[in-house]
């Protein structure tokens, strides 16, 4: 990804580019998504990277899911740092963007934004103004 | 034709079937998996026309399981040496197409003989690594190989750097040598580092984990820290070595390239004069300061995803390196935790090592609380940024915008620490710790009582007044300034003359540490 910074009439713009696999955009500006098509520009000449496939598993046990990356556990907002929560600035049905900021958490001095991650929906949100929270609680619900 | 003729044929052959590595079905196999060969990633790398190739005609002696029918010119690595923008380097490149870049004894001793040279000579080391891991044919010889090339990665530590890109599989033992290196650089979704695979994982804990979760890019550049850059494609890779190379010398006793400075060492940032919030609880974006203050505006960030509530990387003033130590207020309001003391420290004993000069912007506001904190080992690992500062003997200029805290403070390279040059901003506050904590502990006994008597409100109302007193008298660069903590205080837009002018000043610092063997870094 590639961000670039502009002004156009004295106003500040942030905007990130991400190339996509058909030789497209994806440009993002001040939250907003939008696809790009080059019409000069073929696809990339390399080709996508396979994956090597995972060896086999070596002697038959009993499966656990891994901890991290289940798919649930991805679509939730989480706390970083132990503190109160001082404002909510999304509600549920929102469309938010990856980066864009969901409450704010006050810790160690400090009003902290808590942004997400990936873009989506909100699905729910989980605490309101004034709740004390932990690290890693689940703050905001993404669909 | 002649004799001579006739062996400079050979010769020619020779050389064009060695360049073919394994074979044109094995470099068709390795495009196919979007991946570059070795020879071809080297020549991205290095200057037109200027790779010399070593040890092309090396061939394993393995006889082990059919290995004596097996043999590739060159077996499996390609090394030598080149110019990156005109600057010696030494490179060796694993060769997938050979038995999968699989490390032999040979394929090792290779390795080792450009370390070797470059150790030498006093140039940098280039890896790019794309092996399967130990050639099993060849047993323990190969685990004695990889031993050599670990001794050497240690022993050129600090003397010259060392950089590796891994563009392909990197499991195993294989992994120490890049952990030993300075910097590591990882190809997105086509390259993966772990001790231990997904199979082995699987079999020993039940755990189900794909490549990519386990040792992918993504997971170096942000959970672990193990790599301080990705990039997207090995084109872009290239170029990020090449970038990384220009602002590091070619070894510890050099000092580091200066180019032309096009951008004024006056310049003036008004900006900076009104970016920090009103409310000292609201944060700012550290990278605009840095932006803000560095020739040109032009930053190369080193492990940006990882702990990301301390930045750092290079940059540069009046045109020469610098290497940048910064709180980010933005993020976890620019506490210092395990990982980003580890961050920090691990940093800027690289720039000790390598003559290059240390800016810190301090913004933070203490050690991050808590029993996650202690259980991993938070005082060890702010330790090692505490030890790595007072060790360091580089010049250090260090400019403090805001909060400066308790422990934090000391550790982010204050004047006890052999600061050279400490500039504080009008707005800082530097103190032993926060003000309403501090009223409350010293006049815990006062409160207390007032509280007894029944006076709950009066009680709140001497805290309240105890902490403005303190907030008054502490929260301010003033207090420090007294006592010659701070060399001076100075305006926001004025950072980046005052930082230029001090570097020069500190041109030819000369400081010593006592005779040693090595100190004992709390690791």
């Amino acid at each position: 990804m590639k961000e670039y910074k502009f002004k156009i009439a004295d106003k500040e713009y942030l905007a990130s580019v991400v190339e996509q696999e058909d030789g497209g955009l994806e440009v993002t500006v001040d939250g907003k998504i939008y696809n790009v098509e080059l019409p000069d520009r073929k696809p990339a000449p390399k080709p996508v990277v396979k994956h090597a496939p995972a060896p086999a598993p070596v002697a038959p046990v009993a499966t656990k899911p891994a901890a991290q990356p289940s798919a649930g556990a991805s679509s939730a907002v989480t706390a970083p740092l132990n503190g109160k929560i001082t404002q909510v600035l999304v509600k549920a049905g929102d469309t938010v963007a990856a980066g864009q900021a969901v409450v704010v958490l006050e810790a160690m001095k400090m009003e902290n934004d808590i942004t997400t991650e990936f873009g989506g929906t909100v699905k729910s949100v989980l605490v309101a103004a004034g709740d004390q929270v932990d690290t890693g609680q689940a703050l905001v619900e993404l669909a | 034709m002649s004799n001579q003729a006739e062996k400079i044929k050979e010769l020619v052959e020779l050389r064009a079937k060695a360049r073919l590595g394994g074979g044109e079905k094995a470099i068709a196999k390795q495009h196919e998996k979007g991946k570059y060969t070795a020879r071809e990633r080297i020549n991205m790398l290095l200057d037109e026309g200027s790779f010399e190739e070593m040890d092309m005609f090396v061939q394993h002696r393995c006889t082990n399981f059919g290995m004596e029918k097996k043999h590739y010119l060159g077996d499996g690595v390609v090394t030598g040496s080149g110019t990156i923008n005109g600057r010696l380097v030494y490179v060796f490149a694993q060769d997938f197409t050979v038995s999968a870049g699989s490390l032999s004894e040979m394929l090792a001793s290779k390795i080792c003989k450009v370390m070797d040279i470059a150790m030498k000579v006093g140039a940098p080391v280039i890896g790019l690594n794309d092996s399967g891991g130990a050639r099993l044919q060849e047993g323990i010889n190969a685990l004695a190989g990889y031993s050599e090339i670990f001794q050497r990665n240690i022993m050129a530590s600090g003397v010259i750097p060392q950089i590796s890109a891994i563009m392909g599989p990197c499991a195993g033992g294989a992994v120490y040598s890049p952990a030993l290196t300075d910097f590591t650089l990882m190809v997105e979704n086509s390259s993966y580092m772990f001790l231990t695979g997904p199979g082995p994982v699987k079999a020993v804990l039940g755990e189900v984990v794909t490549q990519e979760q386990l040792g992918g890019a993504s997971v170096h550049s942000t959970k672990s820290g193990v790599t301080h850059f990705t990039a997207a494609t090995e084109e872009e890779a290239i170029a990020m070595l090449k970038q990384l190379l220009s602002y590091i010398p070619q070894n510890n006793l050099e000092k580091t390239p200066r180019v032309e400075c096009t951008d004024p060492i006056d310049r003036k940032a008004d900006f900076l004069n009104e970016i920090l919030p009103d409310n000292p609880n609201q944060p700012y974006d550290m990278y605009e300061v840095i932006a803000g203050i560095v020739d040109n505006g032009e930053f190369f960030e080193v492990q940006p995803k990882f702990a990301k509530n301390i930045i750092i990387g290079f940059a540069r003033f009046n045109g020469e390196t610098v290497g940048i130590v910064a709180n980010q207020p933005k993020q976890l309001a620019g506490v210092l935790d395990c990982n980003a003391s580890r961050k920090g420290a691990r940093f800027v004993r690289f720039c000790d090592a390598f003559n290059i000069p240390i800016v810190t912007l301090v913004d933070v506001p203490g050690f991050l609380p808590g029993t996650g904190q202690e259980y991993n080992a938070v005082i060890l690992h702010g330790a090692k940024l505490l030890y790595a500062y007072g060790e360091c003997t580089v010049p250090k200029v260090t400019i403090t915008l805001r909060k400066s805290y308790g422990g934090s403070h000391i550790v982010m390279s204050c004047k006890q620490l052999r600061g050279d040059a400490n500039y504080a901003w009008p707005s800082a506050e530097i103190a032993v710790m926060g003000a309403s904590g501090a009223a409350s502990v010293l006049y815990a006994k006062e409160a207390k009582a007032l509280k007894d008597e029944g006076k709950e409100e009066e009680a709140k109302q001497f805290l309240a007044d105890k902490i403005a007193e303190y907030e008054n008298l502490f929260s301010n660069p003033y207090q420090a300034a007294k006592y010659g903590y701070i060399d001076d205080v100075i305006e926001p837009r004025n950072t980046r003359f005052r930082i230029c002018r001090a570097l020069a000043q500190l041109e030819n610092k000369r400081v010593t540490n006592p005779a040693k063997k090595h100190g004992n870094i709390p690791l």
